[in-house]
């Protein structure tokens, strides 16, 4: 049985036509890659796999359980996601931030135990972020700021983790090293990740299944060579692509060539 | 730069010390006024009134003073202030804004809607609170209108959704206050008043009416302090967090509504109160709401009984407090604003 699946979805915005007729089956344990170009619809079909936005039609459901039936509480401890706007208007520090992602585990006044700020800490060691800690995050850098509501996802400890274009901010070094921590979460804790990325090339290092979306619709999805291929790549993106085994790390990449 | 948050230890002690400061503030402005009392005989007065101290001959006008006169607008006075500030922590934090006040949603409009038809037309029926009370159901119809103007879109109210739509009531309400004022004729004298604000001759009643919104809205929001921070983070992220957002953010719009609805229709339009204060303590216990709101209110009520007290005893003529607050409060918010300009 598929983790999280939805079937005929449909969601319109403004008599716009977002999502269209969507069929998708997320499975335990794969780190998923949602791309496409801008417009495509790839945030609405997050918000609709996270329960933030009900579809129009067609349904979605988590573990065989229709979406709508879980408490918001409920979901936040399957659910966690990291999105790609994260403005803050109040200076919290950052570690008040990523303790926050320990709300959906404790109830409304419990005290935080030495458990829970050890683990909260093992996170920011983690993401290498235990240095923000006591500083606002008001006045951190939009990249420092990233990885703190990263952080936070990760220390919500969710079987399934939403990943919006979560490292659009961040420098090389920081995108790898939180892109490597999500996938020794899947391979080792089963976890499920879905991640929109922009970048076709760091999605092909990190995935291990792609869905290719054009205006609301699934235009491919599977694996690397059936996914990431010149013919899907022309239609959706318009652009020529070339799709070669890269000689140092053996991985494949692309590269593309504006028509 | 770090922010160290202040520990549990130094809050406790700064929770205690402005509550003693309150109850001290109180009973010395007591003694302040046309008439003086001595500090002694104001604690005297009440021990025996709270059946703690045996009563004892006294003046016949000492408690007619203390009792029918002053307390009742000294405690109005320090609900009202109270009141504005916790409102104006809920208002900020679900706005996304530091800078929203308790009247961003048009609920002084209202107020002063209903307070001015009751003026013009001489209402009476419900006696001597027809005015109040008429203020009050005029803010709530504001609110009623507000929220189903923002939620027309069907969405979770987004904070633009929300301010945008205030802002839209309240043009139109004040443009009936304008034309109420041009029909008043020999009232409109009344009105202006009235909309300038005071606590001059307020009653236990006044205080019971903010006393009923301010209190229980105090432990709802203590009871929503968590859910209220992550709201303030953005609806997304408080709703991957567990947040039923549409729900908590309507209950605390609507009880910081209801406490801003009280204190506007027993005082008139007091600005600044609920603006200032949040941000101010903010910057001492940092933006946690459950630290942040019994601070404020304790502030905000310290500050308008101060105001109150310059309006009643030390200015020659009493000034509307709310011309007072503004006064004051204005220059006071260029300044913060031109440093937060300066980062």
């Amino acid at each position: 049985m598929s983790l999280l699946s939805c079937k005929n979805l449909t969601f319109t915005y403004r008599r716009k036509r977002v999502i269209e007729a969507l069929d998708i089956d997320l499975e335990a344990g794969f780190f998923y890659a949602i791309l496409g170009p801008n417009g495509c619809g790839k945030t609405t079909l997050i918000d609709l796999l996270a329960g933030h936005l009900s579809p129009d039609s067609g349904s979605v459901s988590l573990q065989g359980r229709e979406l709508s039936r879980f408490s918001r509480r409920e979901l936040a401890r399957k659910i966690a996601l990291v999105p790609q706007f994260y403005n803050i208007n109040f200076p919290y520090t950052a570690a008040e931030i990523v303790m926050m992602g320990r709300y959906p585990h404790l109830s409304r006044f419990a005290a935080i135990d030495a458990g829970e700020k050890e683990r909260v800490k093992a996170v920011m060691q983690a993401t290498d972020i235990v240095s923000l800690g006591p500083r606002p995050v008001t006045e951190l850098s939009g990249g420092e700021r990233q990885r703190v509501v990263f952080a936070r996802a990760l220390v919500q400890d969710t079987p399934i983790l939403f990943l919006d274009e979560a490292t659009a901010n961040l420098d090389i070094n920081h995108t790898l090293k939180l892109l490597g921590l999500v996938k020794r979460n899947v391979k080792e804790k089963k976890q499920t990740v879905v991640a929109v990325f922009q970048d076709l090339n760091l999605a092909a290092a990190c995935c291990d299944r792609f869905i290719l979306l054009h205006q609301g619709r699934v235009v491919v999805q599977g694996e690397l060579d059936k996914v990431l291929h010149p013919e899907p790549i022309a239609k959706v993106f318009g652009v020529e692509a070339k799709v070669y085994e890269d000689p140092c790390f053996g991985r494949k990449q692309i590269i593309f060539k504006h028509p | 730069m770090a922010r160290k948050n202040i520990d549990g230890l130094s809050y406790g002690l700064l929770l205690g010390g402005l509550v003693l400061l309150l109850l001290a503030a109180i009973v010395v402005v007591t003694g302040m006024g046309y008439m003086k009392i001595p500090f002694s005989e104001v604690i005297r007065m009440i021990g025996e009134a709270a059946g703690v101290l045996s009563a004892t001959k006294v003046d016949p006008v000492l408690p007619v003073v203390i009792f029918d006169v002053r307390l009742p607008r000294i405690m109005t006075s320090v609900m009202v202030g109270g009141g504005l500030a916790l409102s104006g922590v809920v208002f900020q934090g679900i706005l996304l804004n530091p800078l929203a006040d308790p009247y961003t949603l048009g609920v002084s409009s209202g107020a002063a809607f209903g307070a001015a038809l009751a003026l013009l037309f001489n209402l009476t029926f419900w006696g001597a609170y027809s005015v109040t009370l008429c203020a009050f159901v005029g803010a709530l119809i504001t609110l009623l209108l507000v929220l189903r103007l923002a939620g027309s879109d069907g969405g979770g109210l987004s904070s633009n959704n929300l301010i945008l739509a205030g802002v839209i009531i309240a043009a139109i309400l004040s443009a009936g206050i304008s034309l109420i004022k041009f029909l008043a004729d020999e009232q409109v004298a009344v009105i202006i008043f009235w909309l300038m604000g005071s606590f001059a001759s307020r009653t236990w009643a006044d205080l019971l009416l903010v006393a009923v919104f301010a209190l229980p809205g105090m432990g709802l929001i203590l009871y929503y302090s968590r859910e209220l921070n992550l709201l303030s983070l953005g609806e997304r992220a408080a709703a991957s967090l567990g947040v039923d957002t549409r729900r908590v953010t309507m209950i605390l719009l609507v009880a910081a509504t209801l406490v801003a609805a009280a204190c506007v229709s027993v005082s008139g339009i007091v600005g600044f109160v609920g603006l200032l204060i949040p941000h101010l303590v903010r910057g001492v216990v940092g933006p946690d709401n459950r630290r942040l709101a019994p601070i404020a209110f304790l502030v905000g009520a310290l500050l308008l009984l101060s105001a109150d007290t310059v309006t009643r005893t030390l200015l020659p003529r009493e000034v509307p407090i709310g011309v007072l607050t503004a006064l004051i409060g204005g220059p006071f918010f260029c300044y913060i604003y031109q440093r937060r300009l300066k980062g």
